[in-house]
């Protein structure tokens, strides 16, 4: 791993990790828990977390 | 605790972002940067690390009470706000972008496409006319002059039922079920107009022609005068002669002008529509001309190019290239023109609808930011609609701007202009997506940027 590498992972697992939990307390209390017919789980909310944080960390990186 | 899955999801992100030479510092005393100082990768160096022993590692040093305490703050605070921005966006954002939605689809409706600036009046000849009974019915006058109208004429009373049975000419189903369709075509306009010609209200040469030829049928079979007609047996059956030989005549003049017609393909009709834009041509004719390959386009492009049409037309390649070029052409500058109206409509109705809605709120006195006037309010709303406008270029989705408009003058002091914003191009990527799973996504990318803003991104200069 590069030095960037390990400075960044724990700042990525934890923004994810972050993200995840509260979407899944707002979830499971407001809104619908599955996604394309496929329930969403702790393990999957974390997928779908990355995604979309690779979305707005993209946005911001060009911005 | 560091969940390893999260770990798990976030090494294909490390790898693109260090690719990048994008480094990722959380920015101080905020959630994220509390959390992360619980589980430093201090202590790893860069040669043994792997992912595997850095994701060991991180677990370890995160297992402290610490790490879950600040997490499950972090999480309370976050849950607590986010769902009140959530109840907020649905409950009052939404139908109020709703209801300002509406009126616009309503104001644009009319706008909604581009119609053809032309009609076609096809003038078909009434079946009847076609038939055999009816062709060989008015061959009767084609050995005899034509007379000279009598002028109106009066046989008595007749009841529709009675025009419909006296206008069968012979046991001929299909010719009778067909002069019986024609005659009560239209709220039974033939059988008016002949019972107008029969009780003397109509001369038979104003007649429709398409009426002629059941007028000469019902005019034959009137053999006796009603009852109570002030008239001779003889002047009856010579005022019947004399209207049976009009239009006798005339409809035998209409057969052999179709036939010609169509032997010809002579398409436009002696008789034209005067309403502007509107071609007239000859039913049958324009049928066969289909057939041929001839069509509607290049009928507009001829009109366009300010010439009627001819036979040799059909197989001229460069005609035919000419007329469906003329045809394009107008779409094209058509289409340009409707765009261009339409954009301009389109941001009327925008400006209208917004309008109208400041307006309203004014009135009800529920303005949501404090101090604010119609005035102030309009003036926002205008400066933003200019902004939005200001490049003619640029097409903008109007429901989006009524979106901005309204969550940017009414809920600015709100997130609600974020989530709005991250429900539409969710729905707009993924259009078939229920409006819950629209919200379990946007519930996602929204807390993604959250958190994005507590991360300070840079990149390595090379």
């Amino acid at each position: 791993m590069t030095p960037t590498e390990l400075n960044n992972l724990p700042v990525l697992a934890n923004a994810i990790q972050l993200v995840s939990e509260v979407a899944l307390n707002v979830i499971g209390n407001d809104i619908a828990a599955e996604v394309d017919g496929a329930k969403v789980t702790q393990a999957s909310v974390k997928t779908l977390a990355a995604a979309y944080l690779n979305q707005t960390l993209a946005e911001k990186t060009n911005a | 605790m560091l969940d390893p899955n999260a770990i798990a999801a976030a090494v294909g992100l490390n790898q693109k972002y260090a690719g990048l030479g994008v480094s990722l510092t959380p920015i101080p005393d905020t959630p994220l940067s509390m959390i992360c100082r619980e589980c430093p990768s201090v202590g790893l160096s860069t040669e043994s690390a792997t992912y595997e022993v850095a994701s060991t590692h991180l677990v370890d040093v995160s297992r402290g009470e610490e790490h879950a305490q600040l997490m499950a703050q972090s999480v309370e605070l976050a849950s607590g706000a986010v769902r009140r921005t959530l109840d907020f966006t649905r409950n009052t954002v939404y139908p109020h972008i709703r209801r300002v939605v509406e009126k616009y689809t309503t104001a644009m409706a009319s706008l909604a496409s581009c119609p053809l600036p032309y009609d076609l009046d096809a003038q078909y000849v009434p079946e009847v006319y076609r038939l055999a009974p009816g062709r060989s019915f008015v061959e009767q006058w084609e050995s005899t002059p034509r007379a000279s109208s009598p002028g109106v004429q009066n046989f008595g009373n007749y009841s529709p039922e009675e025009i419909i049975s006296l206008s069968k000419l012979t046991d001929d189903g299909d010719f009778n079920s067909s002069m019986k369709e024609l005659l009560e075509a239209r709220n039974g306009e033939g059988v008016n107009l002949i019972t107008q010609v029969l009780d003397g209200r109509m001369d038979v040469e104003k007649l429709p022609t398409e009426y002629v030829l059941p007028l000469a049928i019902v005019i034959k079979n009137i053999e006796m005068p009603k009852e109570g007609l002030q008239t001779t047996v003889a002047s009856y059956n010579n005022a019947r002669a004399l209207i049976a030989n009009i239009a006798g005549h005339r409809a035998l003049g209409a057969i052999r002008q179709a036939d010609t017609a169509f032997k010809n393909l002579s398409l436009y009709p002696v008789v034209t529509s005067a309403k502007p834009g509107c071609i007239s041509v000859n039913g049958e004719v324009w049928s066969e001309l289909l057939e041929q390959k001839f069509s509607l386009e290049m009928l507009i492009g001829n009109e366009i190019l300010g010439r009627k049409f001819r036979g040799a037309q059909l197989n001229d390649a460069d005609a035919r290239e000419a007329m469906l070029s003329a045809y394009e052409g107008d779409k094209a500058r058509r289409q340009a023109a409707h765009e261009l109206n339409k954009k301009v409509a389109e941001r009327a109705a925008v400006q209208n609808v917004l309008r109208d809605d400041i307006k309203c709120v004014a009135e009800c006195g529920e303005f949501t930011v404090e101090g604010d006037t119609y005035d102030k309010a309009w003036g926002r709303l205008r400066d933003f609609i200019d902004a939005v406008y200001k490049n003619q270029f640029v097409q903008h989705d109007p429901v989006m701007v009524i979106s901005a408009a309204i969550c940017l003058v009414w809920y600015g002091h709100t997130d609600a202009a974020r989530v709005v914003d991250i429900m539409y191009t969710i729905e707009k990527e993924q259009p078939s997506l229920p409006p819950s799973q629209v919200a379990t996504l946007a519930t996602l990318k929204y807390l993604c940027v959250w958190v994005t803003s507590q991360i300070t991104v840079s990149v390595a200069q090379h």
